[in-house]
């Protein structure tokens, strides 16, 4: 049952994958511009364009350029930057690392305070820390991350001057250094996350607090902590997770404005220009890249949900 | 007149919003350490294009190759073509045989001595015809490029050019190079080292220069993607230069441990129209536009009042063909704008769009008052922003626009660059301007030697251009560039180059 499983979940990947490379392939043929005007500029005239499209091989027909991209793909090879010429693969190797490192950041951060901050909340209901929790998270809740990192580079990078705005370090450098700039932004991006998730797993603790299997567990004998981590806490996690991996996806593509904001050169500002340069290869890998990821976490969340709650069965899919 | 309160209070609010990020005041003092062998320079884009000199369109990316690749012969600060790779030439009595002999010794950067096969290979390849127009099209003149001997290289024109040298600019590459769209190999001051990205391109002083070498040994440019943020990391310290900051960005920087140097762009902003399309077919319509504005009005606005007022397709820095008396064909007379209108058969005005690059700020803003301007005529103009993209293949590939406000800069200096673009049947003419004479006494100025009688062409040239109301020619704009206090020896071109090898650190040669 379990193979069957598996194939069925790599199956649905592959298929997501491709729909969303084409879409991606189908966007560039609506939009004006094209590849090959970008790199002629103001050289450019019908005749060149012409030329240079025939050695770039846009002139073939869209499905025959779609499929043979998909084939090289398979083969590991992502094709060539026009921008940049050189390979793909290599240039996103060396940016991948950048985004990523500030996504797993803010998820760490989003995690261990939420968790902290939401039982400590749920602990202390109807508290004055309750009350004012509850607006302090209202706040972060509604304020969008870039906002929050432009408000951290004028707080803290100019008049507080903990950290240099624009001073991005290079991680092949001095990784120490490339962590420390990555702080700032990855706490913009995991405070409003963070407020969501306290809000939900406090809710979550109370509702299950309020079902029968808490009320034999004290009747067991139980201390309201025991009852708290052991049982409450344990079946409270599982919308609160379902919520982490939306949360996680959702970061990895919305870094991509903060980078902007921090002027970080990541995955986001390669995504940006490659668009704007109509550098194809580029931006399709970054797409898929991402896809790949919101792909891949959705299907590690439920692996976990396994783990957590044995009613699910192998096989089954949870909405 | 009143600028619409919408404009005023959008402004506003981009200015508050630039401030608030870049405010703070703080000292931005030079981090501990620094040595006087670097310096990073903030550029706006990375270099998208090419890295290979005679494929590189992008005028961000030009200005910087400028520093890696020479040709036969270079530009100074004062627009002079003095001689490079070549260390002497002669042109012949009719002005058909240019005789180029070559420096000894001169070194491309991968270490290898620049020989006649490579200049022979370069000038051939920019004057290839097999892929449409040739890479430089002036090269379309050359009958012939030979080497008789080892150091000295002879081009034979079709036709005599008195503007041919400018092109001899051209860099030369090494024939061996395969790959010259990613690996770099010229001859300049600078050498290209590596580059990541939209982060950083890595360039050194070359040690084996011909000419008088760098100064700074090490020069980071810094990709600053962000431009509301330039002012921030100049004042952070994370940048000590950088070459086209905003009037107000440069305000910001007052008093800081930055200077600001003003100078020109060179380049020709206008309201460029396309005259093929209703109204604007029509000469009247279109001197009505150019009563209509005040340029004044506009580089106040959008320039801090810096800028210098056109009248055609010529700026300043040419002060050979400039003409201020070109200015004033067209000082601001809303009556006569009127006038004109009605007789065209739009006595109530019309109404009509314009294209703007998205990317260009200040064209967006020149777009902005002209709107305001135009209204006063009932002319009513609803601005359209689009990406750089599109604007090349819609508006200037494939014509299919009403209007765009856009500079126009020269390659060469020379006045062709700028002005064979509006001869009838030239690829470039994307405002599809058509006039009879101005084909004729553009002919005349490219046929003739007399030196000044083709001054006397291209004066008719721009008359023309002029007279006929080709363009709404507003202004040059000014710019500025912001450098570190302790750095000295910028020098502006009047072509659209940043020269790096001339910068030195002040407190360096006080020690020397």
């Amino acid at each position: 049952m379990k193979v069957k499983y598996y194939c069925k979940k790599f199956i649905a990947m592959l298929l997501t994958l491709l729909a969303v490379s084409f879409f991606v392939f189908a966007a560039f043929e609506i939009i004006p511009g094209d590849p090959a005007t970008s790199i002629l500029g103001t050289n450019a005239t019908k005749e060149s364009v012409q030329a240079l499209r025939e050695e770039m091989g846009l002139n073939a027909p869209f499905l025959s350029r779609y499929f043979s991209w998909v084939l090289s793909c398979c083969k590991g090879d992502f094709g060539i930057s026009y921008s940049y010429h050189i390979p793909v693969r290599e240039m996103i190797a060396d940016k991948l690392p950048i985004t990523l490192t500030m996504t797993v950041l803010a998820m760490l951060m989003t995690m261990i305070v939420s968790v902290l901050l939401g039982v400590f909340l749920a602990k202390h209901t109807r508290s004055v820390w309750d009350k004012c929790g509850y607006v302090v998270n209202q706040i972060a809740m509604a304020i969008p991350a870039f906002f929050l990192g432009i408000l951290f580079t004028y707080l803290f990078g100019l008049i507080l001057k903990w950290f240099t705005p624009g001073g991005y370090i290079s991680y092949q450098k001095n990784f120490v250094g490339f962590l420390g700039y990555l702080i700032m932004p990855s706490i913009a991006i995991a405070i409003p996350k963070c407020a969501m998730s306290v809000k939900l797993l406090r809710s979550s603790i109370l509702t299950e607090a309020g079902k029968d299997y808490v009320r034999t567990a004290y009747s067991r004998g139980n201390s309201t902590s025991q009852v708290l981590y052991r049982h409450v806490l344990k079946n409270a996690m599982i919308p609160v997770i379902t919520f982490w991996g939306m949360a996680l996806a959702d970061m990895s593509a919305g870094s991509i404005v903060v980078e902007q904001v921090f002027n970080i050169p990541g995955l986001g500002r390669i995504l940006l220009s490659s668009i704007s340069n109509r550098d194809y290869p580029v931006v399709e890998a970054v797409i898929v890249l991402i896809a790949f990821l919101v792909v891949i976490t959705n299907f590690l969340v439920d692996l976990l949900y396994r783990k957590m709650d044995h009613r699910m069965q192998d096989g089954e899919d949870l909405k | 007149m009143k600028m619409s309160r919408r404009l005023l209070s959008l402004i506003l609010a981009g200015m508050l919003m630039t401030t608030t990020i870049a405010l703070g005041g703080c000292a931005g003092d030079k981090a501990e350490g620094t040595s006087y062998d670097s310096i990073t320079i903030g550029i706006p884009q990375d270099l998208e294009d090419s890295l290979d000199p005679h494929i590189v369109s992008a005028a961000g990316t030009k200005e910087i190759l400028f520093n890696i690749y020479e040709g036969l012969v270079k530009y100074d600060a004062q627009g002079n073509l003095n001689a490079a790779i070549a260390k002497d030439y002669v042109i012949s009595e009719d002005g058909l045989v240019y005789t180029f002999t070559l420096r000894d010794g001169v070194k491309f950067h991968d270490g290898s001595t620049v020989t006649v096969e490579d200049v022979i290979y370069s000038i051939n390849r920019c004057a290839d015809t097999s892929n449409g127009d040739p890479l430089v099209p002036a090269f379309s003149n050359i009958a012939s490029v030979e080497a008789p001997d080892a150091s000295n290289v002879v081009i034979t024109l079709n036709e005599p050019d008195s503007e041919f040298l400018a092109y001899m600019t051209t860099a030369i590459i090494p024939a061996s190079n395969e790959n010259p769209e990613s690996v770099a190999i010229g001859t300049g001051p600078y050498k290209y080292v590596t580059r990541v990205p939209q982060e950083s391109i890595t360039l050194e002083a070359f040690d084996e220069y011909w000419g008088e070498p760098a100064h700074i040994q090490n020069v980071n440019l810094k990709i600053c993607a962000n431009p509301d943020s330039i002012v921030m990391e100049l004042k952070g310290g994370s940048i000590d230069m950088y070459a086209r900051i905003t009037d107000s960005q440069a305000a910001e920087l007052e008093g800081s441990n930055f200077n600001v140097l003003e100078g020109t762009m060179n380049l020709v902003q206008a309201l460029y129209l396309n005259n093929d399309v209703a109204p604007f077919d029509d000469v009247r319509v279109r001197q009505a536009l150019c009563y209509a504005i005040n340029p004044q009005e506009i580089m106040d606005f959008v320039s801090g009042g810096q800028g210098t007022e056109i009248g055609s397709s010529m700026f300043p820095a040419f002060a050979k063909y400039y003409s201020e008396d070109l200015n004033h064909v067209y000082d601001q007379n809303i009556e006569r704008a009127k006038e004109l209108l009605a007789e065209a058969g739009y006595p109530d005005g019309f109404a009509f769009t314009i294209t703007v690059p998205s990317n260009y700020q200040q064209h967006i803003w020149t777009a902005q008052v002209l709107v305001e301007e135009l209204k006063q005529i009932g002319v009513e103009a609803t601005i359209e922003t689009v990406e750089w993209d599109s604007w090349l293949s819609d508006v200037y590939v494939d014509r299919n626009y009403t209007s765009t406000v856009v500079g126009v800069d020269a390659p060469q200096l020379t006045a062709r660059a700028l002005l064979e673009r509006f001869t009838s049947d030239s690829d470039k003419n994307f405002v599809n301007f058509s006039s009879a004479a101005y084909d004729e006494a553009f002919a005349n100025a490219i046929a003739t030697t007399d030196d000044a009688e083709q001054t006397g062409y291209y004066e008719e040239c721009l008359r023309i251009l002029t007279d006929e109301a080709a363009n709404v020619y507003i202004q040059d704009l000014p710019t500025f560039v912001a450098i570190n206090d302790s750095i000295g020896g910028y020098e502006f071109y009047p072509i659209y180059v940043q020269d790096f090898a001339s910068l030195y650190y002040i407190d360096a040669t006080v020690e020397q």
